[in-house]
């Protein structure tokens, strides 16, 4: 029962991680409506997974799973990416009208959308996991094994529990200091996921490796250890990285801390000619 | 209707891309004492697929950190993940769902 409590806690708090860095990151922005139909709908499409995922496994010649994921990894990536940029310019827009305007601009809702599909995705991944562990315990135990299911469903109790600790602790943090990196912090999360998904296309063969170790940190930081896991799940840490696995981490983010930068700049610069032109 | 789109699109765009170099086979079976075999032995830079049979009665998730694959594997199904060209040495892979269930790969140099 504790084992299974252990798996079912450990995958519940990696997608919480994301979800509470992401809500974190983003604090100062009303969001909860985009955080939590981002839960649902991750929720919906994890029960639906498991049911087929034998059926996508068995698709496009065996790797019909690894195209999946990564398709999924790459997606989240690019909303992520979407978010930084449009918090970049928006989220100082925001800050400089009042609280009426800015509930007008989220309204809008341009920017809500990157962040439901991000926690979608990421209760997606861990969710169809726990969804079919439970459901075959379910299945498997009988009526005196029903401490196995007791045992999966305080492991996702727990999992929230901790979650959400968790991100109450993160959000002490004063406001100022995570507006000024939460760009940082969403770049490094977006650049985690998209080498994630490299590593998985590249394994299967779709691109090339670029040298299959390029380093192995497994002394400082094993992928094996806790640590190493929630490493892995929010910057994308892997002890042997492949060479296309650590080109793409740093090119998804120096592309967004550009573009996020010559945005600012262009904002700026037109503000100034405005006010310039106003007196 | 998204997933479906994507779907298709994945389905597409898999038809155009070229074939494959041969990768070398490696039966393995998740019975409930274990992995068998406990140890594989493949030629190192090569590329390997691994299948694994799940006989066991839970859902297994056939994990190695270094040789970069994870994959769940429902009860009496079959999966498949694919690593390699591996550098001549020790590997370790495990099934995550379950308390020292774990098994070895040599790679050797030929």
């Amino acid at each position: 029962m504790i084992a299974v409590l252990l798996i079912v806690f450990r995958e519940v708090l990696e997608a919480g991680l994301i979800i509470s860095i992401v809500s974190a990151a983003c604090k100062g922005l009303a969001i909860r409506a985009q955080v939590i139909s981002g839960i649902a709908l991750g929720l919906i499409g994890a029960i639906m997974l498991a049911k087929f995922t034998s059926l996508v496994e068995s698709s496009l010649s065996g790797y019909g799973q690894e195209i999946f994921t990564a398709v999924i990894l790459l997606t989240a990536t690019m909303m992520l990416a979407w978010q930084t940029v449009w918090m970049s310019v928006k989220g100082r827009e925001m800050a400089e009208k009042n609280r009426q305007h800015v509930k007008s601009l989220l309204l809008d809702g341009k920017g809500g959308f990157a962040i439901t599909i991000v926690i979608a995705i990421a209760v997606l991944r861990e969710g169809s996991e726990v969804v079919l562990f439970l459901y075959s315990l379910f299945l498997s135990s009988s009526l005196t094994e029903n401490s196995m299911l007791i045992g999966g469903l305080s492991g996702v109790l727990l999992g929230i529990l901790v979650t959400y600790t968790l991100y109450r602790g993160i959000v002490m943090i004063p406001l100022r200091h995570i507006f000024s990196s939460s760009n940082l912090i969403l770049s490094i999360i977006a650049a985690g996921l998209s080498s994630q998904a490299v590593g998985i296309l590249a394994n299967i063969g779709f691109l090339p490796q670029w040298g299959s170790q390029v380093w192995n940190s497994s002394f400082l930081l094993s992928s094996n250890s806790w640590a190493g896991v929630l490493a892995h799940s929010v910057i994308g840490y892997t002890a042997t990285p492949m060479g296309i696995q650590l080109v793409t981490w740093c090119a998804v983010l120096l592309v967004i801390s550009f573009t996020t930068y010559r945005l600012k700049h262009t904002y700026y610069a037109t503000k100034e000619k405005q006010h310039a032109s106003h007196e | 209707m998204p997933l479906r789109n994507l779907l298709l699109a994945i389905l597409f765009s898999s038809a155009c891309l070229p074939a494959y170099a041969e990768r070398l086979v490696l039966q393995l079976t998740l019975t409930p004492t274990g992995f068998s075999p406990k140890q594989l032995t493949v030629p190192a830079n090569k590329r390997i697929q691994i299948k694994l049979v799940n006989k066991t009665q839970q859902v297994a998730e056939l994990e190695s950190y270094d040789m970069k694959f994870e994959k769940i594997a429902v009860p009496n199904g079959q999966i498949s993940v694919f690593t390699g060209p591996l550098e001549a040495g020790k590997y370790t892979f495990f099934n995550d769902y379950s308390d020292h269930v774990t098994g070895t790969l040599i790679a050797k140099k030929p």
